[in-house]
């Protein structure tokens, strides 16, 4: 059972058609970035692409897919009652820039201690995140990894 | 000289670039400053115009999967070729999409359009380029 809230750092694998993903995340909320074509919203493409394929070939995919949802801010989301039903669950939000401006989504995810958040954002969230916990995506060998520019001790 | 403006503009602004390509812009009217941004950028070539069909290191799909830096260039070219001048959201832009539209609005010697650009978490040196940041003018910036 994937047990999101416990056992830091997590890495979640995805390999679906030719692209593949290796995504540490160090704790319960991660900011990633990246240059303009590196592959963040293609992530949230190919995590709704294998939830929807997984309806007939649940065999194929590792059962921590389940766990996993992705919001657009932009156009997929309706506000804090779309997550109040999640629980134990990777939640990925693509194109976050305006997330410091929602003060509700802000409060609940710093008190929300069920969850996981992956925020694709490049603009500050105010939510009080150690440069410690943002990271970009890059391409290594063909693999998309994400890469921590710090890691240091005190800064949580 | 590149404008920016580090104040939510409260009118004249195109925030969601995404939507504005997806609802404004036509793949059978790039024309090759287009198709250089889309190849700069994203890796990208044109292969059908009139579908949109596209080619990327990720596999075939369609001008709508872009990536949005690439549509906040390919909407500035847009606007600059309809003559529309508004303040366009580049917070959605990495460096590279960054480096390219800045070459542009350079080429283009376009003193109109202004870039709504707040990236707090990074800092850029963007070398040979003249901005004019809320009023404060300087060459060589480093950009936050």
């Amino acid at each position: 059972m994937f047990n999101v809230v416990k056992g830091f750092p997590k890495v979640v694998n995805i390999d679906f058609n030719k692209n593949k993903y290796n995504l540490e995340l160090r704790g319960r909320i991660t900011q990633l970035d990246g240059n303009s074509g590196s592959g963040k919203t293609l992530l949230c493409d190919i995590i709704d692409n294998i939830k929807s394929d997984m309806k007939y070939n649940n065999e194929k995919y590792p059962d921590y897919f389940n766990n996993i949802f992705t919001f657009n801010y932009m156009t997929k989301y309706n506000g804090v009652s779309d997550l109040k039903d999640l629980s134990n669950s990777l939640i990925v939000f693509d194109r976050a820039d305006n997330v410091s401006s929602d003060k509700d989504l802000i409060n609940y995810v710093l008190s929300d201690r069920n969850n996981c958040y992956l925020f694709i954002a490049r603009t500050c969230l105010d939510l009080g995140l150690s440069p410690n916990y943002i990271c970009e995506l890059d391409n290594r060998n063909g693999v998309l990894v994400t890469l921590y520019e710090f890691e240091e001790k005190g800064w949580f | 000289m590149i404008n920016i403006t580090r104040k939510l503009p409260d009118s004249n602004f195109i925030g969601d670039v995404e939507s504005m390509f997806n609802l404004h812009v036509d793949p059978t009217d790039f024309n090759d400053n287009d198709l250089k941004a889309m190849r700069e950028i994203d890796n990208a070539e044109l292969l059908d115009r009139n579908t949109g069909l596209i080619k990327t290191p990720y596999g075939l799909c369609s001008v709508k999967n872009l990536s949005t830096g690439c549509k906040t260039v390919l909407v500035y070219n847009y606007c600059y070729r309809s003559g529309i001048k508004k303040i366009i959201n580049a917070n959605e832009s990495g460096a590279n999409a960054l480096a390219t539209l800045f070459d542009i609005i350079d080429s283009n010697n376009d003193n109109d359009t202004k870039l709504y650009l707040i990236h707090r978490n990074k800092m850029y040196m963007i070398p040979e380029h003249d901005f004019n940041v809320d009023g404060k003018r300087g060459r060589n910036l480093c950009l936050m």
